[in-house]
Parts: C-alpha cells; sequence; structure tokens
C-alpha cells in the first residue's frame, strides 16, 4: 500500500523535499537507530584504542613512573623535567627544523612532478603508477636502502657526487658520522617516501582545474605562467593547505627511518635524535612513561597548533 | 548483477576472516607451555642476544634440537635478539612476557633481578664456587644471592696483519698503545687504502678499558654509594687518545666514529684494515669470511696504557631462568642441560669463548681451541680482566648510551674530552647513585 | 623549434622523475643479487655479471616465511576490518544528518594527527592486562586506529558521490535499508574501499613501532621488525639485508600494482573535493 503512494508521490514532490522524507525512514527505529548502529564499530575503535590511551597518556604524565608502573602524582613535575633538558629541547628544535625541510621540499618537489605529470597527459596514466610506486616500499625496507646507498665507502651517492659533480670532498665522505650530513640523509630518504602521495594528490587537483575558466584566459593571451599562478594553483589552494597538513603531520611523526638508519638510535652524540624516537626510547629503553608520557602530550599539542594554524589560514584566503 | 554476485562473495570472505579473528581471541594466543606439575613436558621459550659471530644459531638450534629428543614431549623454541636485545628485555619484562630461559649479557644480571624478573639461582652465591670461575660468580650476584649461572666469558685481544707489521720490520705486536700507534701510521703510510686500525666508535667495550689502561678507574665505591671516575685525568685523557686516533691520525674512515666491530670484521676481511681490537669471534668471522687470511692474522694481548695495565672487560654472559616462566621444571633442566661438559664445549669452542665451569675451561685450555696458536692470546689475555661495576642500574648507563655518546660527541668536535667526560660523569652518577 | 625544445625539456624532467623514483627499486634488487666480490667495490656496478640467489634461499630457510605469513595476517585482517568500519561509519556520515556530524567530524579528524607515541604507553598496559599482548588480535586492534580515521572520510566521500535516487529506487521497491546499502551502496563504493584498502594494507604492513612494542614471540614476529632487527645485527651483510627488504616490498607493490587504478580514482575524486 504504501509503495503505491509513495511511488504516485515521487514524480511530483521536489527531490530535496522527498530526500528529506526518506532519509527520515519509514520508522522513527531505522532513523533512531540504524545510523548509529552503522558507527558503532567505528566509536568502539574510537574509544578504546584512541580515545582511552589519549586519556591515559594524559593523565600518566602526571605521574612519576619508572620500569612502567605508576607511581605517585607529581603534578607538573614531568613537563618541567622535560623542558628543562636539553636533549629534550634539542629534540623539539631538530624536529621543527627537520619537519620544516621535509615539508617545503615534499611540496615544492611534488608540485613540480605534479606540473610535468599534467603537461605530458598521455603519459600521465602510466608516470603516476611510477611516481607513487615509492609509497608502497616499506619505510623499514627504504631507510636501508637509503642507508645503503649514502655508505661512506661503497655508496652510490658519494660516487655519484665525486664522478658526476666533480665534488672530490665526498669522496669517502662519512654521512652519518656527525649530525647535519645524518640529518640531510634522512630528510632524503623521507621526502623521498612522501612525495609521492602528495604528488599524485596534487596532479589529480590540478587536473580539474582545467576548464573554461582557464580556456577563457588562454584565449584573452594569458601566459601559461600567468594562468598557473592566478588561476589554477588558487583553485587547487584548499588542496594545498590539506596537503600541508597531512606533510607536517608525517614529518613531525618521523619514526622508522631514524630508527633504521643511525647508530645508536638517535646517534651519534644525540643528534638526530627526533621526538617521537626520544618519546619511545624514554617510554621503553628507560621505563620512563611519566616523562614519555608528558612528551607525548606535548608534541600532540603542538600538532593539534599546527593543524588548526593551517585550517584557519586556508578560511582566511578564502574569504 | 554478476559484478553485484561477485561482491557479496568477497562480502563473505571478509565477514568470515573477521569472524576467525574474534574466534581466534577468545581462544586466546597463548602458549601452551605451562606447566605447574614438575613433570619433564611441554615447550619452553629460550632467548639470546647480539649473536656472536655466524656460528652461533645453528649450535644453539643443534643443542634445542638435542635437547627435545633427549626428553619426548618438550620444545625449545629459540629467540635470537638483534642489538635491542637490552631494550627487548625490559619491554618484555614490564609486558609480562618473558621467556623461560635467557642467555643475558652479564651486566644485565643484577638489573633484571632488582627488577624482580629473574629467578635465585642459589641462596648462597660460596656454594657455587669451585664449579665455576671465580670472576664469573660475582656477576650473578645482587644483595647477596645468586640469580643466573655463568655461562661463558669473551674477552677481547689485538688481532693483527702479520705480513703488514713485518713490511715495516716490526717482528712483534705492538705492546703498548703509543706504539701501536706508530705502527699503525707507518703501516697506513706504506699501504694505500687500508686503515692503520679498526676505530669501533659506536660500542663502548672497545675503549672504555682504556680508562683502566690510563691508571683509571670507572666508578669507586663510597660507603655503598658507586661515585663515577669518568670525569678523572685518566679517564679524559684516555678518550682523548682514542679519539684522537681517528680525527688527527686517520687511522679509519671518519665514519668509524659510528662503526661496530660488524664494520671492522668486514673491513679487515676486505684486507682493507691492518689491526683492530676483537673477540675471538671476531677473528672467526673474519676468517670465514675470508679463509685466505689464515696465515697473514695473528693474535696478541692487548697493548698497554700509561697506567702500566692491558685489563680489559670480562665481558660474557649468564644462563638465567626467568621468574615468570610458566614451564620452570622443564626450564631448570634445560639449564643443567647446557651446563654440561659435552654441551658447553661445543658452544664456546666454536663461538671462541671461555667456558665459565671449571671442568670445560681446563678442557679448552689443555686440548681445546684455546690451545690452537692463534687463539692462546684470548686465554692468556682473560687472566687480565675486570669487571664494571656490580650496579643493579649499571644497564641504565648502557640503555641510554651514555659512553658511545661521550665518545661521539669528542670524535665530532663538538665537545672538548673535558667537557664531554664531566658530563658522562653526571650522568653515570645519576643513573647508578 | 620551441615546441621541440619544450618537449626535449619535459621528456627529460620526466626522465628525471622516473630514475629517482625506481633507482632505489632497482638498487635494492641488484644488491641483493650480487656477490660479495661485486657489492664491496669503490665504483659501483650497476651491472651484475654473475648473479646469485643464495642469499634468498638462505633467507627462505630462516624464519621469513613465517614472519611473511605474520605480517599478511595482521595486514589483511587490518584491512578487511577497516574497510567494513569505514565503510558503515562512511554511509551513516553521508546519508543521515545527524545533529552530532560535525562533533563526530572532528573527533575522526583528530584521531588522525595524534602520534602514534600518545598511544604507544596506555596501549602496551592495556593490552598486557586483556592479554591481548604477542597476539595478532592486540596488534591488529591497534592498526586499526591509525588506519580507521582516514579510511571513514574516503568512504564518506564516495557514498555522497553515489546518486541518492538508486537507493531510492531500491528503498521505493519495498526493500529494506540494509538490504538497499548492501545491494546499490555497496557496490558502487568499489573504487573508494580500494583506495582505503590500499592504505590500510600499507600503513599495517609497514608499522613499526607498535609491532616492534607489541610483539615479543618469534612465532608472531611481524617483518618490519625482524627486517629491523636482522638489520641491527648484519648490517655489514648488505647483499642478506636487502634480499630481505626485496621480500618485505614484493607483496606491497603487487597489491598496490593490483588496485593502482582504483587507487587513483580514489585520490581525484578525493583531491577534488579536498
Amino acid at each position: 500500500m504504501k509503495t503505491t503512494i509513495r511511488r504516485a508521490a515521487s514524480s511530483a514532490i521536489p527531490r530535496a523535499l522527498r530526500e528529506r522524507r526518506l532519509l527520515q525512514g519509514q520508522q522513527g527505529f531505522e532513523r533512531r537507530f540504524l545510523p548509529w548502529a552503522f558507527l558503532a564499530p567505528l566509536l568502539a575503535v574510537i574509544v578504546g584504542v584512541v580515545g582511552y590511551p589519549v586519556a591515559r597518556t594524559i593523565w600518566l604524565s602526571f605521574f612519576d613512573g619508572e620500569y612502567l608502573q605508576s607511581g605517585p602524582f607529581v603534578g607538573l613535575q614531568n613537563y618541567r623535567d622535560i623542558f628543562a633538558d636539553p636533549y629534550y629541547t634539542g629534540a623539539l628544535v631538530r624536529t621543527t627544523l627537520f619537519a620544516a625541510a621535509v615539508v617545503v621540499t615534499t611540496i615544492l618537489l611534488s608540485l613540480a612532478i605534479a606540473l610535468v605529470l599534467d603537461a605530458a597527459p598521455r603519459a600521465a596514466r602510466v608516470l603516476s603508477v611510477i611516481v607513487l610506486l615509492p609509497w608502497a616500499m616499506p619505510r623499514v625496507a627504504s631507510g636501508i636502502v637509503w642507508k645503503w646507498m649514502f655508505d661512506d665507502q661503497y655508496g652510490v651517492v658519494n660516487w655519484l657526487l665525486v664522478n658526476w659533480f666533480g665534488l672530490d670532498s665526498f669522496n669517502g665522505y662519512s654521512w652519518f658520522s656527525t649530525g647535519t650530513p645524518a640529518m640531510v640523509a634522512i630528510t632524503v630518504a623521507v621526502v623521498w617516501h612522501s612525495v609521492p602521495f602528495v604528488a599524485v594528490s596534487l596532479f589529480a587537483g590540478l587536473r580539474g582545474t582545467h576548464g573554461e575558466v582557464v580556456e577563457a584566459a588562454r584565449v584573452d593571451g594569458a601566459s601559461a605562467w600567468q594562468i598557473l599562478r592566478r588561476i589554477r594553483l588558487p583553485m587547487i589552494r584548499p588542496l594545498l593547505v590539506v596537503m600541508t597538513t597531512i606533510s607536517t603531520i608525517w614529518a613531525y611523526q618521523s619514526f622508522d627511518h631514524f630508527l633504521v638508519m643511525t647508530t645508536p638510535p638517535g646517534g651519534p652524540d644525540h643528534s638526530t635524535e627526533v621526538l617521537s624516537l626520544l618519546t619511545w626510547l624514554e617510554a621503553f629503553a628507560q621505563l620512563d612513561q611519566g616523562s614519555a608520557a608528558a612528551m607525548a602530550v606535548v608534541l600532540f599539542l603542538m600538532l593539534a597548533a599546527v593543524s588548526v594554524l593551517y585550517v584557519r589560514l586556508n578560511r582566511e584566503d578564502v574569504r | 548483477m554478476r559484478a553485484r554476485n561477485l561482491w557479496r562473495g568477497r562480502v563473505a570472505v571478509a565477514i568470515g576472516l573477521a569472524g576467525a579473528l574474534a574466534l581466534a581471541a577468545c581462544g586466546g594466543a597463548s602458549d601452551s607451555g605451562a606447566n605447574s606439575s614438575g613433570e619433564i613436558k611441554g615447550t619452553i621459550d629460550f632467548w639470546m642476544g647480539d649473536p656472536i659471530g655466524d656460528a652461533q644459531q645453528p649450535i644453539m638450534q643443534k643443542l634445542a634440537d638435542d635437547y627435545a629428543a633427549a626428553h619426548p614431549g618438550t620444545k625449545v623454541n629459540l629467540r635470537f635478539l638483534g642489538k635491542d636485545a637490552h631494550q627487548t628485555y625490559l619491554t618484555s619484562i614490564a609486558g609480562g612476557s618473558v621467556p623461560c630461559v635467557a642467555l643475558i649479557g652479564n651486566t644485565w644480571t643484577p638489573e633484571f633481578a632488582a627488577l624482580n624478573a629473574l629467578e635465585v639461582y642459589a641462596n648462597d652465591p660460596k656454594t657455587l664456587q669451585g664449579t665455576y670461575v671465580p670472576g664469573m660468580i660475582e656477576s650473578t650476584i645482587f644483595k647477596g644471592k645468586s640469580y643466573a649461572v655463568p655461562y661463558d666469558t669473551g674477552v677481547r685481544a689485538l688481532i693483527y696483519r702479520k705480513d703488514m707489521l713485518e713490511a715495516i720490520g716490526k717482528t712483534a705486536a705492538p705492546a703498548t698503545w703509543q706504539e701501536l700507534r706508530e705502527d699503525a701510521l707507518a703501516i697506513q703510510a706504506k699501504n694505500q687504502g687500508v686503515n692503520g686500525f679498526g676505530i669501533i666508535g659506536g660500542a663502548h667495550w672497545y675503549y672504555l678499558p682504556l680508562i683502566w689502561n690510563w691508571g683509571g678507574e670507572i666508578a669507586k665505591q663510597s660507603g655503598d654509594k658507586w661515585v663515577s671516575e669518568a670525569g678523572s685525568t685518566q679517564s679524559v685523557q684516555a678518550f682523548q687518545f682514542y679519539s684522537d686516533l681517528l680525527t688527527k691520525d686517520r687511522l679509519s674512515p671518519a665514519g668509524a666514529s659510528a662503526w661496530t666491530a660488524a664494520d671492522v670484521d668486514k673491513s679487515m676481511g676486505l684486507g682493507q684494515t691492518a689491526m683492530m681490537v676483537g673477540g675471538s669471534w671476531d677473528l672467526r668471522t673474519i676468517l670465514k669470511q675470508s679463509p685466505d687470511l689464515e696465515g697473514k692474522l695473528g693474535t696478541a694481548v692487548l697493548p698497554k696504557g700509561p697506567g702500566g695495565n692491558n685489563d680489559t672487560f670480562a665481558g660474557g654472559s649468564n644462563l638465567a631462568v626467568f621468574r615468570e616462566c610458566n614451564n620452570k621444571a622443564v626450564a631448570n633442566d634445560f639449564v643443567k642441560f647446557m651446563m654440561t661438559k659435552e654441551n658447553l664445549v661445543p658452544v664456546t669452542s666454536n663461538l671462541g669463548l671461555l667456558p665459565a665451569t671449571n671442568d670445560a675451561l681446563a678442557q679448552e685450555k689443555a686440548t681445546g681451541s684455546f690451545s690452537a696458536p692463534l687463539f692462546k692470546a684470548y686465554a692468556e689475555q682473560a687472566d687480565h680482566t675486570r669487571s664494571i661495576p656490580p650496579v643493579a642500574s649499571w644497564g641504565k648507563v648502557e640503555g641510554a648510551n651514555s659512553i658511545v655518546n661521550a665518545m661521539q660527541s669528542i670524535m665530532s668536535g663538538k665537545k672538548t674530552a673535558d667537557v664531554a667526560m664531566k658530563e658522562l660523569a653526571d650522568q653515570v652518577n645519576q643513573a647508578i647513585g | 623549434m620551441t615546441s621541440l625544445l619544450r618537449r626535449g625539456a619535459l621528456f627529460l624532467l620526466v626522465a628525471v622523475i622516473v630514475v629517482s623514483s625506481l633507482f632505489p627499486f632497482f638498487w635494492m634488487l641488484v644488491t641483493s643479487v650480487k656477490p660479495d666480490s661485486e657489492l664491496f667495490t669503490r665504483t659501483p656496478r650497476f651491472i651484475v655479471t654473475s648473479p646469485t640467489v643464495e642469499r634468498y634461499t638462505h633467507l627462505l630457510d630462516g624464519n621469513i616465511p613465517t614472519q611473511f605469513r605474520n605480517s599478511l595476517i595482521v595486514a589483511v585482517a587490518t584491512t578487511v576490518l577497516t574497510g567494513l568500519i569505514a565503510l558503515l561509519a562512511g554511509y551513516a556520515l553521508a546519508r543521515y544528518r545527524l545533529r552530532t556530524r560535525h562533533i563526530l567530524t572532528v573527533v575522526i579528524l583528530v584521531t588522525q594527527l595524534l602520534p602514534q607515541t600518545i598511544l604507544v604507553i596506555p596501549l602496551f598496559t592495556l593490552f598486557r592486562n586483556a592479554g591481548l599482548l604477542n597476539t595478532f588480535q592486540g596488534l591488529t586492534l591497534s592498526h586499526l586506529a591509525l588506519t580507521v580515521g582516514l579510511c571513514t572520510f574516503m568512504l564518506r566521500s564516495f557514498v555522497v558521490e553515489i546518486p541518492f535516487e538508486l537507493e531510492e529506487a531500491a528503498l521505493v521497491d519495498g526493500a529494506s535499508r540494509l538490504r538497499a546499502v548492501w545491494s546499490i551502496v555497496f557496490p558502487l563504493a568499489w573504487p573508494g574501499l580500494a583506495a582505503s584498502s590500499v592504505y590500510a594494507f600499507i600503513t599495517s604492513w609497514n608499522e613499526l613501532m607498535f609491532s616492534a612494542t607489541y610483539m615479543q614471540r618469534p612465532a608472531i614476529e611481524t617483518l618490519p621488525v625482524a627486517l629491523q632487527q636482522y638489520f641491527s645485527s648484519y648490517y655489514t651483510d648488505w647483499g642478506g639485508v636487502m634480499a630481505a627488504s626485496v621480500i618485505f616490498t614484493i607483496p606491497v607493490v603487487i597489491f598496490f600494482l593490483i588496485v593502482q587504478k582504483r587507487l587513483m580514482q580514489g585520490m581525484a575524486s578525493g583531491a577534488m573535493k579536498g
């Protein structure tokens, strides 16, 4: 009975209204219960393995903690301790510089690659598969390969720098015995791994900008560069912001490459120690879960602040 | 329509998988080795740390198989931990997922005992005397009780290229560190592309003993506390000397500040390094890689420092049973099995270690592998050893890599030896005080 | 002439991109089959004269097959569960005007920017108390925390794309909402599922920090941990380490190549919306 009435009505009633009626569902039960049933597994995961741990970490950061056991309440002492620790503040600065280097290089390289792909439409399909491939190499494996390529004696990087670019000072140059070159080598490896996803996303975004506006500008005699700067880049600006945010978060969380590529982890002499590595070592090598929790909370707050900042920027630009 | 059916099939598979996972969760995946009846039956886990050369895994595997064959219904699962072994143990102790038996570094034994992770082996350590090499018993003791069985000792000595030394007109290995430096420079001048001395910046075992050689101490006991001596003049000079070998004399490539023994083994094997400090296990690794070096290599006791001694670490391992092991009957029986002369000697002789029981050691020295000319130096060096401070929290010093970091900061020129060693002393005091 | 120049420059750029993307793959493979005598040379050799597969046979005799299987179990379980959870949630977010939708969106977003280090300690104690340490279930659960957020977003945007009329037609025909979702929406969300599956699979297959902390028994060790430990002890055996890396890399690359078409579609439609 019901269905025939509905069918009769469906042609007369405007779509929006129909949709709304349908969304409200045939029964109150479905409307009230079904969406939550659909969301329940997600919420269970979010509460169980995300929400609880986060709350617990914040809680633990106010307690002393030795050997992964909770000690007495110490208030903000753990926070004071870590900020008084030169290794922690050093890691904070280092991670920030590293993240800035990674993000800037990643975005610029990705944009360049996206533009090349955009300029070679016939090859773009195959090319984007090739470009995306490094993303699929496990980080541990890519760390190992890059470490081998940066080897001082038998590495292909030094050989290339000496024989192709004539930089003789790189003969036997040791990338991993001091901090700065080690960070450079790791940055290269991390960028190689993070460019693909960003580049292909930007390429997809750029492709969507071909259209009447661009065509009209071309007819009006605008150069390709002008079109890119004035029309196409502004069109993908929101995407650029999202990609910058994502790569910032990734860069701040880098862990695998550092663990694999440095001896001892974070060495030599703490000179490649980044936040995630330091936090993990604090928790599972020093077994001091109080300080480690405090470090984790600070990193989380920083990432949240960065994200909010990007979102704000994006909004203002649009306005 | 076809596509939809296909999809439906896949969803069914997916749900099946998820269900299987859930079922497995209910079943529990924990070990089924639980056994409290005291019967020799069931499974135990046996872990060991950083592999000592290529020979270790097959030998240990054979012993585990032999044990299971001799005791039907038992099984020994082996796990070889990498360089992060110390951290892995700590994490598993904290997580309550320890192995039954483990071959642990002797410097870790008091630490793990302090964490209440190990089963007491002997309430009165004096009862162990006579059976075990005296120096080795000490490392098993925490608060008056013994928590592990001494298993082996490894000492390091000087490994060198006889042919290269002869080519500069020397017939004997250098007797002092200064002489070693001069010889290495001479060899390096004569052989292009050869490193005079293999520097190992990434592992503190290779330069911490220099503090003793320079006449200093790593730590001194005052009352019931230990105070670090890393800031003493002798300590600073010793570390400065080792660092200078790399930065001033360039006896190894700059990257050697992060090298570990494996790097130098490789380099010696490739004929690119003339001398190194290494265990007999290193010697075996080199010879296995390049058998043609056999006639060209020589060994000698370590050179002396200005302090007049050539003491080095009594490194080694202890066999420990963990308190939370759920099959102690098999665990204890397996330890007994491992400690018999018949089972101990094949391991130590193949790995190039000295056994920690007196009877096995006597056999090794008389007729065993340490009677061979190339290995005699190790037996000799074994009489010139010392231990690190027997404090539970020494593990923290190693865990934080404080000593390696100090050396590397001197090598990179980031800190002067004075500053770096004062900082090291502070860190050690904080950890062990 | 300028057009020829332009094409030349473009070709050169494409060549640079292709080489720098693929060289590490090539180098890994070449290193893994070179005998040591060709490996440790000051001038790198790009062509192998006498390749050896000895390292592979040696590795396959060891623990690698078990570790491979373990990784596969965890990655497949994570992928399947993520797909189910995210599709259901994505559907709910796309089709129902829930009053809490904005809060939900923010919450899901926040899960995506959480550092792993904030989860690693409490999950350790949680799993310890629940007996989930050293189990595939525990590790899979921890991996879900890393995947469900982004995948829900991906799938939500796909469901939004699916014309409502299709579903409506089914509903009008008297099918229940569940039937409609089952038979209309799921099949059409394929490209989205493919994209989110690759993401989930790769995330889980690569994950190191949780795996290294929660899996402490040889029988259940996963590849990233095994490889990291193997590397830390045998790093001077570059050939062996590279062979292990190749074995570790192959499944992801294959899986990636199988679904890459859908993945590109997914990323493109994701990019449109920014």
